[in-house]
């Protein structure tokens, strides 16, 4: 994936695959992009903060949290090159409805909102699409909030690598464990016994803050549904819409 | 029919206001638990009464290697959210991805108004009020939907059961929860036990009370102190959200 959108860069694409459909309809959209790369653990904007900008990451991937009540951050979804953050401008929100923080460095676009929101105005086709993506959201969201009940912590283990990889194109996913616990909400002790046990039947290999997927049959057998069933639903709700 | 003001479900009568076709519109129908109403893709549903749940769209059943995990709760239906007389079910008719997005089940007892989908986002999409209390609604949902996949990740069977109890306590009136065990246990992706120990826990603190197949909040501010925050984190998102439109 990070092949193709380094292509699509050079044909004139963004790098963002939701943002090339957008551009296609819009042209005009270009004008206001402002590539920015936030360092990583950086936070985009927050929870309940004035809502400004949309964001369309191309080799950065982000990461969507919620404030709980007991003051921690935790970790909802993540989006890379594939998607947006910061619909609430789109939906006439004045606030954010969710956090977003930088989790792997790279280059987030990101576009005024009152300036995106006047020119997709009046585009089916983009009202579409944007409607199409929340719709994806939504049942992203769904799936994890099962995933989350039921399935055990390998399993969205294996999810949670293999997804990450998809999103690079390769077969390394830089994150430690201690990050990687904090994303799934689970103890770092759980994420080390998993890891222990995938690295001990060859799965994965990882150092220090690097994990290399070794076999990938084996990652998804062991990986919850979630992984396909996501899959499948992006590729029915999203793309015979990106072109 | 004659154009009458739906006064059961809140959003509904909100959007009558806003769009007047929406008057003429609409079947009502009563519905035994369980039944099965659609996909979300030909109509939308406004409970008037009972509650409907949300069951995201083709779950596959695992392929995968034996973890040694209770494959009934694997593999059962799960639910994610519920609908009640302040809200609608079938919002991926809206949003144009039909039955993607998820299947709509009464979880008890309902009478719902049901409207066809393509003439209800026909009618409400001329009137700017309208569209802008939709995009309320989806916003309020994706707010949900991010609480939701917390929750089910890091808080407990007792929380999460306190929570919806809440929840559907703040629909009920006074009346009693037409609520089961099973369906609790459906809505929180955990085995029916974990509900009955949960339950129990309850029953002992006084917190809750059964009558017949019924569950009765004894205790509500019991009930707010062992429940997650998410219980107000979500009542303050459909204030602040939804809540000025109607």
């Amino acid at each position: 994936m990070e092949e193709r959108a380094t292509a699509r860069r050079e044909a004139g694409g963004s790098g963002n695959r939701l943002l090339d459909a957008l551009l296609r309809e819009r042209p005009g959209l270009r004008t206001y992009f402002e590539p920015v790369q936030p360092p990583v653990g950086h936070e985009l904007y927050a929870d309940g903060r004035p809502a400004t900008h949309i964001y369309f990451p191309t080799d950065a991937i982000v990461s969507i949290m919620v404030r709980l009540a007991s003051g921690n951050a935790s970790d909802v979804l993540t989006v890379g090159n594939e998607g947006l953050i910061g619909i609430a401008v789109w939906l006439g929100m004045d606030r954010n409805l969710e956090t977003a923080v930088q989790q792997r460095a790279g280059t987030v676009v990101r576009i005024v909102g009152d300036d995106f929101c006047r020119v997709v105005a009046g585009s089916r086709r983009i009202r579409e699409l944007l409607h199409h993506y929340i719709g994806y959201t939504l049942r992203f969201g769904s799936q994890t909030a099962v995933c989350n009940a039921c399935h055990t912590v390998e399993e969205r283990v294996c999810r949670w690598l293999l997804s990450a990889a998809d999103r690079r194109g390769g077969r390394h996913v830089d994150m430690s464990q201690a990050a990687l616990a904090d994303v799934l909400g689970v103890r770092r002790q759980t994420i080390g016994e998993v890891a222990l046990r995938l690295q001990r039947d060859r799965v994965i290999d990882y150092r220090r803050g690097d994990i290399e997927l070794l076999d990938r049959t084996a990652l998804e057998t062991r990986a919850c549904e979630c992984y396909r069933t996501l899959r499948e639903v992006y590729r029915r709700v999203l793309e015979p819409l990106l072109g | 029919m004659d154009p009458i003001l739906c006064r059961d479900n809140r959003l509904l009568l909100a959007l009558q206001h806003h769009c007047p076709a929406l008057r003429r519109m609409g079947t009502p129908l009563a519905v035994p638990a369980g039944a099965e109403l659609g996909r979300g893709d030909d109509a939308v549903l406004f409970p008037l009464s009972g509650l409907l749940s949300l069951r995201p769209s083709w779950s596959m059943p695992h392929a995968g290697a034996d973890t040694g995990v209770d494959e009934q709760r694997r593999n059962h239906p799960v639910d994610v959210d519920l609908v009640a007389n302040d809200g609608m079910a079938g919002i991926g008719a809206w949003l144009g991805v039909g039955s993607a997005l998820e299947s709509i089940v009464a979880l008890t007892p309902a009478s719902v108004l049901r409207l066809p989908a393509t003439t209800f986002v026909d009618r409400v999409t001329r009137h700017r009020a309208g569209r802008r209390l939709m995009e309320r609604l989806v916003a309020y949902r994706l707010r949900c939907s991010y609480q939701n996949v917390v929750c089910a990740a890091r808080h407990s069977v007792e929380q999460r059961t306190c929570r919806w109890l809440l929840w559907t306590a703040d629909r009920s009136g006074d009346a009693p929860i037409a609520l089961t065990q099973a369906g609790l246990a459906r809505l929180l992706g955990v085995r029916r036990q974990s509900i009955g120990e949960a339950a129990i826990a309850l029953q002992r603190a006084a917190s809750i009370r059964y009558t017949r197949q019924r569950i009765v909040v004894a205790d509500r501010k019991a009930l707010l102190h062992r429940s997650c925050g998410c219980y107000h984190t979500l009542r303050e998102a459909f204030h602040q959200i939804v809540e000025p439109l109607l």
